[in-house]
């Protein structure tokens, strides 16, 4: 197998990686469709090459504990068998239909089915393989040709089972659906999952999708999960995306989001980043038609040592499409935080109307923060704008709290909180709000106390 | 054929070529190009030390392609490192200068002759022709304040201890190819010091003139400010049209010591290349960098690009004083198939260091205009503050308006603002014009200078005349 190396300090890594990935590959056992399928992943990811750090979306990013990690595939044997209860503070209430994956494997026991409209798919792969073989065999292999993200070939090479979802046209899902992909790092070595899910949302269908991605702690050593997430909107169609990324400390998740917007189509997605060592969540948006229009929203939190890097493509394909995008980042102790969001404007693509905001609050002079908000226009008649911001908590208000009889602590807990609502009280469901608002409140108490 | 068209067409003015003898060393690099250059110019063992150590490192250098501009590849063995107007004798003053340098620089609107200029105020310049310095105004008034202001080679000569203590303190030889290259062959340039507590009494002033083809142009500026002082200083740029794409490597560097002030303007007008097939031009490839040294030091970029057919440049800041004040105001305006990639660095590491960016860029024609620029707040940078802004203008749907801003905070004191927007001039203002017996181009050149005030109104008086008309030329038939 022909191996590219394209920057010499790692090529030892590399090449163990890439011994260790053919060895895993070989094991699986596929249908005949998807085992080709999963090889042109393979061959592309070869291709493209590693990230190195020559590449601007990358640059930052130390992948080393990665490369270098000897990670090992999940063992469905030593699957923890979790119970509603012990899954019950990550789980949102309004979701009336829930898929559960411990581990990567698939929990019937844990996951929800009620009240599907007719000709809805919700499954994992291995059920929808079954019943929607066909679907699911043409959905993927439109996807995997594209892109020049490695880490998502390496994802369509090596997945497992993952979550297919297709609304059928002029179908509206009002309660939410919610996928689980939950961690328990039982073992004693290294593992990693490559989580998968597919949407297909047809002309003007409606559905709320949550996925969140979780850590249970403690995680006995550290794992990397490497998710990829395509969602493909047809005519008309409106969908809410929330990502919740709360992997244990001591994980790295590197995750995709594909998004294509097909005419008049809408799109609402919020990413929120509260765990995890190292994270990536990169959102690419394509505007294939006229008339579609995103709403994008990110906030991290971050505390400890934690690294996170958001990367955003809002590619403007098309004429009079309409996004909007606005990331918070709350940083605290040695937290790192990156944030590189384009917007690309292609010359045909008259009356885009395109606007991103970046905002960063620095709760400590360890954290460190790097934003870079780029524009790429190539057509006149556009409204485009970037916005960034960067500094701590505005000494008048804390005053203000203060001369009110408020500690000083609960000052800075109540702005900061303030300063993270405007993001999580866009996610549509008041359940998951709650439970998001906690996780902030805990994880920035923790700092003030310390 | 109208008045406006006759306008719109107009060629470009100053792409004359003047017959002036010169003294051309063969094209090519080699150590022995950098040993010829230093012995031309007799320079002590420092120099060619330091000629020889950026040269060496040069050859191990890569050339950059990081930047958003695209270019043939440059063969450095085809270019003339130093070409120099022959001299006819040794000139003992200004009357002694070769008239038809003289006559070069008069076309050009810029006098030699001590006279006072269009607004009455007199401004000191050093002229630079190719490769060398020709004549430096009003020496002799400026060293009566103790203020320096001559060619680089002439303060070689008499300021070594100067020289030596300040070259390659903000730029160092390695600090990146084409300023290596410069380090290595650098011919001439201006040298300006201002002693403790003097506020120079004039605008000074650099012209550069680049006249002999395939020669590139690679000076070096050096202004250090002392204690109390201020200066402001001004720099303007032709070249004449040849077919053959020119280099100009120049480095600027600026050294602002306790409480000194440096305000520096540059109009930048270089041939452009041919506006239909890009043939010829430029490119303006320049490294300028101020360093803040002492506290409550202010250093001042101003900039207007207007020429050029591809400018990459970053005047940047160190602001390593504490309270020290770093400010960049650019126009950027491409037309034709230009090409710009420009910005700044702002660099904190003081306390209480501030900084303010004004950028607008204008693209037209197949033109791409890129705004890159860094704003790095270091962890010692305690209450240090940045506001930035950058605007894009687009005319007709064939160019491309880039931004590319990286913002780095390490301390959480520390407070960014960073905005930007893209607009274009709407049918809706024109017709408000038109409605009102202002024809097309006269609001166009109105809008633009509107969106551009706030960077205009920090160039000196004839600076920011000069710039607004330099924009109502390059523009004129660009929109309806």
């Amino acid at each position: 197998m022909a191996i590219q190396m394209q920057s010499k300090p790692t090529v030892i890594q590399e090449e163990a990686f890439r011994n260790h990935l053919s060895r895993l590959q070989s094991c699986e056992q596929y249908p005949a469709w998807l085992t080709s399928l999963k090889q042109e992943a393979l061959n592309r990811f070869e291709a493209l090459g590693l990230p190195s750090r020559r590449q601007e979306a990358w640059r930052s990013i130390d992948l080393a504990p990665i490369l270098n990690a000897q990670f090992r595939p999940f063992d469905e044997k030593q699957r923890p068998h979790l119970s509603q209860a012990d899954i019950a503070p990550y789980v949102c209430q309004e979701a009336t239909n829930r898929l559960v994956f411990v581990n990567g494997f698939y929990d019937a026991d844990l996951s929800t089915f009620t009240s599907l409209l007719a000709g809805c798919v919700v499954g994992d792969f291995q059920s929808a393989s079954r019943t929607h073989g066909d679907l699911l065999q043409s959905t993927l292999s439109s996807l995997v040709t594209e892109g020049d993200d490695a880490f998502e070939s390496l994802n369509t090479a090596l997945f497992g089972n993952g979550v297919f979802i297709s609304i059928p046209e002029n179908t509206v899902i009002e309660a939410p659906i919610e996928i689980l992909f939950l961690t328990a790092a039982n073992q004693d070595v290294p593992q990693f999952g490559y989580p998968r899910v597919l949407v297909t949302l047809n002309p003007h269908a409606k559905l709320n999708l949550i996925t969140r991605s979780v850590g249970l702690e403690p995680a006995k050593s550290s794992y990397f999960n490497n998710m990829v997430v395509d969602l493909n909107l047809l005519e008309g169609a409106s969908l809410q995306y929330t990502y919740i990324q709360s992997e244990a400390s001591n994980a790295y998740q590197l995750a995709k989001t594909n998004l294509l917007l097909h005419e008049k189509s809408q799109a609402d997605l919020t990413s929120i980043t509260l765990g995890g060592q190292l994270s990536r969540h990169a959102v690419a948006v394509k505007f294939l038609a006229e008339h579609g229009t995103c709403q994008l929203q990110g906030l991290s939190v971050l505390n400890d040592e934690t690294q996170v890097f958001d990367y955003t493509v809002m590619d403007h394909l098309k004429p009079n499409c309409t996004s909007q995008q606005l990331y918070k980042g709350i940083l605290a102790a040695q937290a790192r935080s990156e944030f590189d969001g384009t917007i690309i404007i292609h010359q045909n693509a008259q009356q885009s109307d395109a606007s991103q905001l970046n905002r960063t609050l620095m709760l400590s002079d360890d954290a460190r923060v790097l934003t870079r908000p780029q524009l790429k226009i190539d057509a006149d008649d556009v409204k485009c704008s970037h916005g960034a911001t960067v500094g701590q908590l505005e000494e008048e208000q804390l005053f203000y709290l203060a001369s009110r009889g408020l500690s000083a602590q609960t000052a800075q807990s109540v702005l900061t909180y303030g300063f993270a609502e405007e993001v999580i009280e866009k996610i549509p469901s008041v359940s998951v709000q709650n439970q998001l608002i906690q996780q902030v409140h805990k994880a920035l108490h923790d700092d003030y106390n310390g | 054929m109208s008045t406006l068209e006759s306008i719109a067409n107009q060629e470009y003015k100053y792409g004359f070529r003047s017959d002036i003898e010169s003294d051309v060393i063969p094209k090519g690099l080699t150590e022995d190009t950098v040993r010829l250059i230093s012995a031309r110019k007799n320079e002590p063992a420092f120099m060619l030390e330091f000629r020889l150590k950026a040269f060496r490192h040069w050859q191990k250098m890569e050339e950059p392609h990081w930047a958003n501009v695209d270019y043939p590849a440059i063969d450095y063995q085809d270019i003339i490192y130093y070409a120099a107007p022959k001299p006819k004798a040794k000139k003992k003053s200004l009357d002694e200068v070769d008239p038809e340098l003289l006559k070069t620089f008069d076309k050009l609107g810029i006098s030699l002759t001590e006279q006072k200029r269009l607004s009455g105020v007199p401004i000191a310049v050093d002229a630079v022709f190719d490769s060398v310095s020709v004549a430096t105004t009003f020496k002799k008034d400026l060293l009566k304040h103790g203020i320096i202001f001559c060619s680089f080679s002439e303060a070689v000569q008499e300021y070594p201890e100067l020289v030596e203590k300040y070259l390659g303190s903000v730029v160092p030889t390695t600090d990146n190819f084409f300023a290596a290259l410069n380090s290595a062959v650098f011919s001439d340039g201006s040298f300006c010091y201002i002693p403790p507590d003097t506020v120079c009494p004039m605008d000074l002033s650099t012209y550069f003139r680049i006249n002999t083809e395939g020669a590139g142009q690679f000076e070096r500026t050096l202004i250090i400010c002392d204690r109390n002082s201020k200066v402001s200083y001004l720099e303007g740029c032709t070249a004449p049209m040849f077919d053959t794409n020119q280099l100009h490597a120049a480095v600027v560097e600026l050294v602002a010591l306790e409480n000194a002030e440096i305000k520096y303007s540059t109009v930048q007008n270089w041939f452009a290349g041919d506006p239909k097939t890009g043939k010829g031009g430029i490119y303006n490839f320049v490294t300028k960098r101020g360093k803040c040294l002492g506290d409550h030091s202010h250093i001042s970029w101003t900039q207007v690009e207007t020429g050029s057919a591809i400018t990459w440049k970053y005047p940047s800041c160190i602001l390593q004083g504490d309270y020290s004040k770093g400010e960049f105001y650019s126009v950027a305006l491409t037309n034709n198939l230009q090409q710009a990639d420009t910005g700044t660095k702002m660099i904190h590491i003081g306390k209480n260091t501030t900084s303010t960016i004004i950028s607008k860029g204008i693209s037209a024609g197949k033109s791409t205009n890129a705004y890159r620029g860094m704003v790095s707040m270091k962890k010692s940078a305690t209450n240090a503050r940045n506001f930035t802004q950058c605007d894009s203008m687009l005319i007709g749907s064939n160019c491309a308006a880039n931004t590319f801003p990286v913002i780095e905070v390490q301390n959480k004191t520390a407070r960014v603002e960073h905005e930007a927007s893209t607009s274009k001039i709407s049918e809706d203002q024109l017709f408000y014009f038109r409605q009102r017996g202002i024809e097309t181009e006269e609001a166009m050149s109105a809008i633009i200078n509107g969106f551009c005030k706030e960077v205009f109104r920090e160039l000196p008086g004839e600076f920011a005349v000069e710039a607004t008309r330099l924009l109502g030329l390059k523009l004129e038939n660009t929109v309806g």
